[in-house]
């Protein structure tokens, strides 16, 4: 057992580390401010992303045949900690490399493989998730989005919500229902967001500029050959996707960046010598350490090759516990630099902290998986 | 990064829940007396040598971590934490079992009227004494962990020697008591999760409610994540580490705790469950080597210093 790095993960870490001190660009934190589903963060990645393809940074842990390097789990993880660490200079970009693009490699036909993969291997491709509906949130499976097959078509009516990055997407993950049966029922979709019959409505939030929206399909015709996996199987697929998204983002250690900044405030304020400060910074501080563990746990996990567990959920969990840590801590002791936004890293942190628990998969979700799968407790059917 | 556990610690092991196993096997049955102590199995663990696995090439600081999680996630109480840290390491030609004293030397301790060595720690330095059970006097047995205070505190002092480094005795206590705490809150989780299976109101199982599964859950994910620190704390050698895990276990134990009583009803109340052998041990370990309130201080300082 060891805690440590490798020499070649080390070497790894400090490769992704010179890239951005070179290729992040001195208006960067600026860019990052209006959060990763805004215009501004959006283009930047399109700048950006494929300057990291070119550096074989942006999908290393992608198979060679996908334009990948063969990078191993740690590797694939380190890389996602330090783009964290940075704000995510990869905008929306994150999701196709750490898991829409596996997906269409798992699951998708060659044709798909061939249209999607060298654009998001390239830096070059925007999606969004269509998943939430205003009657299914945490219970995803009572989606209504109807996909009716016409022929070699589908036509596609419904609504989603809460969709992040769809007013920039150029393609959208889709789930609709094909049938009314519950799991049996839901397909995946691949649709181009240009489609006629496609209508976005971005919801002013709090969580950063563009980052949520409504989605409309009215009458949107998706080819059959659209369809991601066998029809009526994609449970199957959402499980492995979401179990690639859960433990995907390592958002501890931008929480833990911006404690390192909130600290550095406190001291140039002459603040560092309250020791109720000080203990209120050891609390923050322990809760990103715990989520650490735990989500190095679940990576150590999977670069074994065993099978996703309960164990990402108690991760996922004192992940939350970690944003909230920071955020609160933040909030108690520097009100000021809400306001006067001079710490970068302060309101970008706090907007994906109050989403942490119900974005992906709401905290609630978490505790039920661990209280049935780790903690092995009944479940009661509903009445 | 590596967290899997290496071939010879799961022999290990595999090998002490075997003991255990026998141990509360034979062991009398919780009676009603309120504190406890195992002298029989506590024997058996020290002739076998599980104790000593810090110190040994073949297992070192992460087998000694597991083995107290081990023991300590037993409902039988055994002096095993200070002897695989602190004596294993820094103390191995002292007898156990080992009492340890930090501050005020006149207050009661948990394991001191059992011991045979008693540490008296300073802040600036850290003293050893060997003791008989004429050394020191049975208190009150509000902790399920057999306490006693010395009888003559400045006798002991002056008889005392100065053994180790105090920030190396200290480092090696804090990683002594996270490792005893997770253990101890993770044996009682299990201990509440099963009651909680078995225990049926309003025609269903309490623990298929959600409000108890929630509540059950956040402990378990505090409880993994502590376990982790404690075995990372061992592992690095790093007093920041080692900060970290006590003070991270520390602060989560009163609401943890809280839970596991709550969903254990008036059967933990009772001193005919076990579960008390695990909550009024972790109450006592709540204030061992200053609390959260100091290590958690602690680690922010060190992490952030002054200077930097």
């Amino acid at each position: 057992m060891d805690f440590s790095w490798s020499g070649p993960q080390s070497a790894f870490r400090a490769r992704v580390v010179d890239f951005l001190k070179s290729e992040l660009p001195d208006d960067w934190s600026e860019i990052a401010r209006h959060g990763p589903g805004s215009r501004q963060q959006t283009d930047f990645s399109l700048r950006f992303c494929p300057k990291l393809a070119e550096a074989g940074l942006l999908v290393p842990h992608w198979p060679k045949e996908f334009g990948g390097e063969g990078a191993t789990v740690w590797e694939h993880f380190i890389l996602g900690e330090e783009m964290w660490a940075a704000g995510e200079p990869r905008g929306p970009q994150y999701m196709n490399v750490n898991w829409i693009g596996p997906t269409i490699m798992r699951f998708g036909t060659d044709e798909q493989k061939e249209l999607h993969l060298p654009r998001a291997a390239k830096g070059q491709a925007i999606w969004c998730q269509g998943f939430s509906e205003p009657s299914a949130g945490s219970d995803l499976v009572s989606l209504r989005t109807s996909a009716e097959r016409d022929g070699d078509n589908f036509v596609v009516n419904g609504s989603k919500i809460w969709t992040s990055y769809a007013g920039l997407a150029d393609h959208c993950f889709l789930l609709a229902r094909t049938s009314g049966k519950r799991k049996d029922g839901i397909c995946i979709f691949i649709v181009p967001m240009d489609t006629p019959g496609i209508s976005v409505r971005p919801i002013p939030s709090l969580v950063g500029e563009g980052d949520i929206h409504e989605v409309f399909f009215n009458d949107v015709t998706v080819p059959a050959s659209a369809m991601l996996g066998e029809e009526g199987k994609a449970w199957s697929i959402i499980t492995y996707s979401l179990g690639n998204e859960r433990v995907g983002i390592p958002r501890y250690e931008f929480s833990r960046r911006t404690l390192d900044a909130l600290v550095a405030r406190l001291k140039e304020e002459g603040r560092w010598n309250d020791e109720y400060i000080r203990y209120r910074a050891g609390q923050a501080l322990s809760a990103c350490e715990a989520a650490r563990l735990l989500v190095y746990r679940v990576v150590d996990e999977r670069s074994r090759g065993a099978p996703p567990s309960a164990e990402s959920s108690l991760a996922r969990f004192a992940v939350i516990t970690a944003d909230h840590a920071v955020s609160n801590f933040g909030l108690e002791f520097l009100p000021a630099s809400y306001s006067n936004d001079d710490i970068p890293s302060l309101k970008p942190h706090h907007e994906r902290a109050i989403a942490s628990g119900i974005a992906s998969g709401a905290a609630e979700i978490q505790l039920g998986i661990v209280a049935q799968s780790y903690l092995e407790l009944p479940w009661e059917p509903r009445a | 990064m590596n967290f899997a556990v290496p071939e010879e610690c799961t022999a290990l092991i595999s090998a002490l829940e075997k003991l255990l196993m026998q141990a509360e096997a034979t062991a009398a049955p919780v009676d009603g007396s309120r504190s406890f102590f195992s002298r029989d199995l506590d024997s058996a663990l020290e002739d076998s040598g599980f104790l000593d696995a810090a110190g040994l090439e073949e297992f070192g600081p992460m087998a000694a971590a597991m083995v107290v999680q081990e023991i300590s996630s037993r409902p039988v109480i055994v002096e095993a934490a200070h002897s695989s840290f602190l004596r294993a390491l820094a103390l191995p030609e002292w007898p156990r079992p080992v009492a340890v004293l930090t501050g005020k030397f006149d207050q009661a301790t948990r394991f001191l009227g059992v011991a045979r060595s008693v540490v008296l720690l300073g802040e600036n330095e850290a003293r050893v004494c060997r003791i008989e059970g004429k050394d020191t006097i049975a208190t009150a047995p509000f902790f399920a962990y057999p306490m006693a205070r010395l009888a003559d505190p400045a006798a002991c002092l002056a008889r005392s020697e100065v053994v180790a480094d105090a920030a190396l005795v200290r480092r090696l206590l804090l990683v002594a008591t996270a490792c005893e705490l997770s253990g101890i809150l993770k044996g009682a989780l299990f201990s509440v999760t099963d009651y909680v299976k078995n225990r049926r109101q309003f025609g269903r199982a309490i623990g298929s409610f959600q409000a108890v599964q929630h509540r059950l859950a956040m402990c378990a994910s505090t409880i993994a994540a502590g376990e982790w620190l404690a075995r990372r704390a061992a592992v690095s050698g790093s007093l920041e580490d080692a900060v970290m895990a006590a003070g991270y276990l520390q602060e989560s134990t009163s609401r943890i705790l809280y839970d596991l009583h709550q969903f254990m009803g008036a059967m933990g109340l009772t001193l005919e469950h076990p579960l008390y052998r695990w909550s009024y041990r972790a109450k006592l370990l709540l204030s061992d080597l200053g609390g959260a309130s100091r290590q958690l201080r602690d680690v922010a300082a060190i992490t952030w210093p002054e200077t930097a």
